[in-house]
């Protein structure tokens, strides 16, 4: 049995895999998978900057691998009749980014990604 | 029988009281201030006026006999109950001693509370509720599950009669939540209290999830993502005069006004200062707290829930020295829509003011309804209600003052003429209609667009006009929908003035016992 980290649009889940030995060829089981809630904050933290409403990115203000002050206006959203500022709610390193201008986005769809360092 | 003298007696009685006043004694005591948390009594002494503390059934016990409990003297039977005043007017004050026994409620615990309750109700004083217990006295059964019932109807009797303030300085798990709930408002300390109806342990138990007691019930929770939470402080001590600071906003009783206070801000001062913070161009968002600041006495709003449905914002404030509830959007979250938490949060404070006769000045700046299937499936359309219906039903002071965008059932909700506000003013860049200019003009011309030789071109050229002729406050001025169309930098005076004409308003209720609110 083996562990393994996963994460998937910045959640991350722990999976237990068997491995299964047939006939020279190699097989994973999939045993169990369970959600990670972070419970106390590790060294590096990863937020996904997700879009509060449905709406179209106006403007990207940073670019992958800039690094952003918490507060920064990193995208303007333009929804509901208004240019939309999205603020980093924590500074870190932009680990990146899933939209690209003028792309349609739905509510809670991911924009980007930050990582902050302790 | 020996007989003793008074003064013999009135020894034995300081002896006795002394033993009670130690609460668990001195080992509980260290414990709970290792802990970071004052005790019962010294909550007290810090909340009230210095001095003004009357204690009340300090000798009462508990009469349980079962699980070894007869041998068991619990001082106070873990709870200090009685009155005193907060910048001198009167409150009752409960407060849980955790060094007793963890706090928890047994059957005499509760009379103890539900009698001061009573008092409070009687008085018309407001009550103030210090939980700090680790639950019902399981040892005492049923009758300590009674005694939260007991609690929770006084709690429902006294709701719009006084003003009733739950501060959570510890642990408050299980049925014991729901007394707080139904008070008018929770105070919460960073990194001590905690509530939740099922802890991390039942919660794992029952459905494999691991959550840490803070992420599940911390103030932080409680004030961003639940919004249970009012207040929230990081420190016992500001905990209370945050406490002194709200009740300086309250009246004592719905049948007195609210407190008025000398103000030193001219009350005709000029709003110049606005034109610099509200874009005229209406899809550039603005800081909707920094047009309350401008409009109300100077440093006078205190917000409530402030991290929770920021797209609204609710406070207490003053003009003139009135006390108003401010309720407005707040376009700089979520375009200042309206949704599921939004309504909640502002049509609990909307009956919160009406209770309490404190006029509602309404600030209009809504797209509309936040759209998406988590609103739809999650209810928008009973919790949205509850904005119309709590507006509708208050019969205090309404001032609305449209600055840019309402429109449609949003436009509607925010109380607008219809739903009986009593001034409706707006600034000549408000935009009141029923829908944005996009959609209306493709439903309005969708056949006219479709036969053009140039369909773009022509939707463009009607889209001009649709803005040019309802992108403004005349078409609803000219109904007579918007009362005036002011000035922005009068706002203030406006509003002002508005308050002291309408502050005669008598409305009575119909005769009813009571409405079907869509909670």
């Amino acid at each position: 049995m083996r562990k393994f980290w996963v994460r998937v649009n910045g959640e991350e889940y722990e999976v237990e895999v068997a491995e299964v030995r047939e006939e020279g060829e190699n097989q994973w089981n999939i045993k169990n998978v369970k959600k990670i809630i972070p419970t106390s904050f590790p060294l590096q933290v990863t937020t996904t900057l997700r879009a509060p409403m449905p709406g179209r990115v106006l403007a990207l203000n940073v670019a992958k691998g800039d690094k952003v002050e918490a507060g920064q206006v990193v995208v303007i959203l333009e929804a509901m009749k208004m240019e939309n500022e999205i603020i980093a709610e924590r500074g870190g390193l932009v680990k990146e980014i899933y939209v690209e201008e003028n792309d349609t986005v739905d509510s809670g769809d991911p924009i980007l990604e930050i990582e902050e360092e302790r | 029988m020996s007989k003793k003298t008074l003064i013999e007696l009135i020894e034995e009685w300081e002896k006795e009281k002394a033993l009670l006043l130690r609460g668990g004694g001195e080992k509980a005591i260290k414990k709970q201030h290792e802990a970071g948390k004052l005790t019962a009594r010294e909550r007290i002494e810090l909340l009230v006026d210095e001095g003004s503390f009357e204690e009340i059934d300090l000798w009462v016990e508990h009469r349980a006999d079962r699980f070894g409990m007869a041998e068991k003297k619990l001082p106070a039977d873990g709870v200090i109950t009685g009155f005193g005043t907060i910048d001198g007017r009167v409150v009752f004050v409960y407060s849980q001693d955790f060094t007793v026994m963890g706090g928890s409620l047994g059957e005499m615990h509760a009379r103890k509370i539900t009698k001061i309750m009573d008092m409070a109700l009687k008085v018309g004083a407001p009550l103030i509720g210090i939980n700090d217990s680790g639950g019902a006295r399981i040892q005492e059964g049923i009758d300590s599950l009674s005694g939260y019932g007991q609690i929770f109807f006084r709690n429902t009797q006294a709701s719009g009669v006084i003003p009733q303030i739950a501060l959570i300085l510890g642990p408050c798990a299980g049925g014991a939540v729901y007394s707080p709930a139904l008070m008018d408002f929770i105070f919460m300390v960073e990194g001590e209290s905690k509530m939740f109806v099922t802890g991390p342990q039942v919660v794992k138990a029952a459905t494999g999830e691991e959550i840490s007691a803070e992420d599940l019930g911390g103030a932080a929770t409680h004030a961003t993502k639940s919004g249970v939470a009012h207040f929230i402080t990081s420190t016992e001590e500001e905990c209370f005069l945050k406490v002194r600071t709200l009740l300086s906003y309250l009246p004592s009783n719905n049948v007195e006004e609210p407190p008025m206070k000398d103000s030193s801000d001219p009350w005709d001062r000029d709003n110049s200062p606005l034109l610099k913070i509200v874009s005229p161009h209406p899809n550039k968002p603005y800081d909707m707290k920094e047009v309350v600041a401008e409009l109300v006495d100077r440093d006078s709003f205190l917000e409530v829930q402030k991290d929770f449905a920021r797209n609204i914002i609710i406070g207490f404030s003053r003009i003139g020295g009135q006390v108003v509830g401010v309720v407005a959007n707040q376009p700089y979250h979520l375009a200042g829509c309206l949704d599921i938490d939004a309504a909640d949060k502002a049509s609990r404070f909307i009956r919160f003011c009406d209770c309490f006769n404190i006029p509602l000045l309404t600030l209009v700046d809504v797209p509309g309804f936040l759209p998406g299937s988590n609103q739809e499936l999650g209810g928008i359309i009973r919790h949205g209600a509850k904005m119309l219906y709590a507006y509708s039903e208050a019969t205090v002071p309404k001032i609305t003052v449209i600055l840019r965008k309402a429109y449609g059932g949003a436009y509607l909700a925010m109380c607008s003429r219809d739903l009986g506000a009593d001034l409706v003013l707006a600034w000549p860049t408000a935009e009141i209609a029923v829908m944005g200019a996009e959609g209306a003009v493709d439903i309005i011309f969708r056949q006219e667009i479709e036969k053009a030789l140039d369909s773009g071109a022509e939707r463009e050229k009607l889209l001009e006009q649709y803005r040019q002729e309802f992108y403004n406050p005349y078409q609803a001025a000219k109904r007579g929908y918007v009362d005036e169309v002011i000035d922005p930098r009068d706002t203030r005076l406006k509003i002002a003035k508005a308050l002291e004409v309408f502050w005669s308003k008598r409305e009575e209720g119909k005769g009813k016992k009571h409405g079907n609110f869509p909670v």
